[in-house]
Formats: C-alpha cells, sequence, structure tokens
C-alpha cells in the first residue's frame, strides 16, 4: 500500500486484511479501507488520510466476518457476493 | 406425717426453690445479652475484613496475538499491590515488576500498551497530584544501561524544557512511543517521540490528537 506525497508519502508492503469501502460521494479510486496496521500501535488517535487503521488480531475476526467472503486475492462485492454495509460516524 | 415424707416435702421444695432461682437467673443473663449487642455493632452480620483481597486482574493482548500483559492487584487496608506479568501461548507467567501504592493512586494497562514489535510495553500510574509512565522490556530484561524500566516524565523533565506531558498515546512505530505535551506558559500543544532505545525525544511538527 503506497500513496501521499512529498514529506506525507508512504509505502507500507504486506497491508493484512484489506477491506475497501466506497460511496457514491467517495469512489474506490480513492483508496480508502480498513486494514491492519502492523508498524504502529496508536489506535484510536489519527494515523492515517483515511483509513481505518485495526490491531492485526482485531481485523482478522472482522474480515472472516464480513462480505464479500473472498474467492482468492482479490474479491469485489457483487450481486451475488454482496458487501457489508460500513456506517461512518465523525463521532459526534 | 412421717419423717420420710416430710424429707421428700423438703427436698422437693429445695428442687422447686433452686429451678425457680436458676430460671430467674437465666432470664437476667439473656436481659444483659440483649443490652450489651444493642451498645455494640452486631458483628455477626458484618462481612468479614480479610487481609488481603485479590481484584480482578486486567490483561492485554500484544499485537501479534502471541502474547498478554497482565496487571494483577491485590488489595490490603491501606495499599494496594500492583503486579506485572507477561506470558506467551504456554500461559506459563513472567514476573516483571511489583509495586505497593496508596489507594488514591493506580497503576493501569493503556489500550496501546504494547509496542508494535511486541517488544516493549509501558503502563500508566496516576495519582492526584500527577500522570507517569513506564515502559519495559516484554521479555523482564533490563534496558542497557541496566534499568529495569524507563521513567518517562523524569527522562522528558532531564531533556525537554518548557513543556509539560499530558498523555502517552500509544507507538508510532517499534521504538517510538507518542508523548503529548502542552506548554509551560502558554496554551501551545506539541507531540514528541520518545526513542525509548536511545532515550531521546523528537520533537514533531504534528501533533497527535
Amino acid at each position: 500500500m503506497a500513496g501521499g506525497s512529498g514529506a506525507d508519502y508512504y509505502n507500507l508492503p504486506n497491508v493484512p486484511y484489506v477491506m475497501y469501502f466506497s460511496n457514491p460521494q467517495v469512489p474506490a479510486s480513492r483508496g480508502f479501507s480498513l486494514h491492519g496496521a502492523y508498524w504502529h500501535n496508536n489506535f484510536g488517535h489519527a494515523m492515517s488520510h483515511g483509513c481505518i487503521n485495526m490491531k492485526e488480531t482485531d481485523v482478522a475476526k472482522l474480515y472472516d466476518w464480513a462480505t464479500p467472503n473472498s474467492t482468492g486475492t482479490t474479491t469485489h462485492s457483487s450481486i451475488d457476493n454482496p458487501g457489508t454495509k460500513i456506517t461512518i460516524s465523525d463521532g459526534t | 406425717m412421717s419423717s420420710s415424707k416430710l424429707k421428700l416435702i423438703i427436698a422437693l421444695l429445695i428442687i422447686l426453690i433452686a429451678g425457680v432461682g436458676m430460671l430467674m437467673f437465666s432470664q437476667q443473663k439473656r436481659t444483659t445479652e440483649t443490652r450489651a449487642s444493642e451498645s455494640v455493632p452486631d458483628l455477626l452480620s458484618l462481612s468479614p475484613i480479610p487481609v488481603s483481597q485479590d481484584l480482578d486482574p486486567e490483561e492485554m493482548s500484544s499485537p501479534d496475538g502471541k502474547q498478554k500483559l497482565i496487571l494483577e492487584r491485590q488489595q490490603t487496608e491501606e495499599l494496594l499491590k500492583y503486579s506485572l506479568f507477561t506470558s506467551d501461548e504456554s500461559e506459563s507467567k513472567l514476573f516483571i515488576y511489583s509495586k505497593e501504592l496508596p489507594v488514591a493512586q493506580a497503576i493501569s494497562i493503556p489500550f496501546n500498551t504494547w509496542s508494535p514489535d511486541n517488544i516493549h510495553f509501558f503502563v500508566k500510574e496516576s495519582s492526584p497530584e500527577k500522570i507517569n509512565y513506564f515502559v519495559f522490556l516484554a521479555s523482564g530484561e533490563n534496558f542497557p544501561d541496566n534499568v529495569q524500566y524507563l521513567s518517562v516524565q523524569e527522562l522528558f523533565e532531564e531533556k525537554v524544557e518548557g513543556y509539560f506531558i499530558t498523555d502517552v498515546t500509544g507507538w508510532a512505530a517499534p521504538s517510538l512511543l507518542i508523548v503529548n505535551t502542552k506548554e509551560n506558559e502558554g496554551d501551545g500543544k506539541v507531540s514528541f517521540w520518545l526513542d525509548v532505545r536511545s532515550q531521546s525525544f523528537i520533537r514533531l511538527g504534528t501533533y497527535f490528537e
């Protein structure tokens, strides 16, 4: 997973349990996802420009629970294998 | 009346008088006990006060899920004894550290206690007057300069001027602890990294909310 630019550039290989999400206002091309983060342990505090970082042990359980059911390296949601609805709150 | 009948009557009278006397004595004694029990707390109805009591331990799993940090607490009348252990998948506990504190002070395990590489952890010690954070090696070994733990507060006071610690939120990287501070004079907020390997502070341009 790589992105950003300048001082914000990042390149983090082997990010585990990536679950992309999107809606009409936030297209999939933005690359926002829930995923494990092995490089820090500062959860509950802003550590990303849009992704939701989780402990690997926690995200593994969520990944197994959520849909679409994985059928390979990359699985897109479909009518037959729909994705789990995600609601994001700003915490207010 | 024959003398034998007279003796029998006398004996019966003696037994009767003795019985009445014992009955009156026991009644008086019961009354005294009742009065006594009214004037002192009913000790039998109070819970017994143990010499020490084990409270529920706190636990936090390491990021790889292979270790646990365990904080056991034992309460005596005036103190709480805190004992830190780590355990691996074999569930055998490794003693790390123990400390007794007055009940107004407490040691706790923050959610982000473990370093991402599962080598270090930090705990919080709080009292009404101050908060401090201590970093340990999960292996139970000492730091290179043979100290058992790093006192974040002491290191900060020694190496940084003009700020005081408000919070330690977690780890930015395997050896970098995030330390939030405020200016001693003013409202400016600054985050630092404490590099636990070099025991030095790195001032950041971004404040970690």
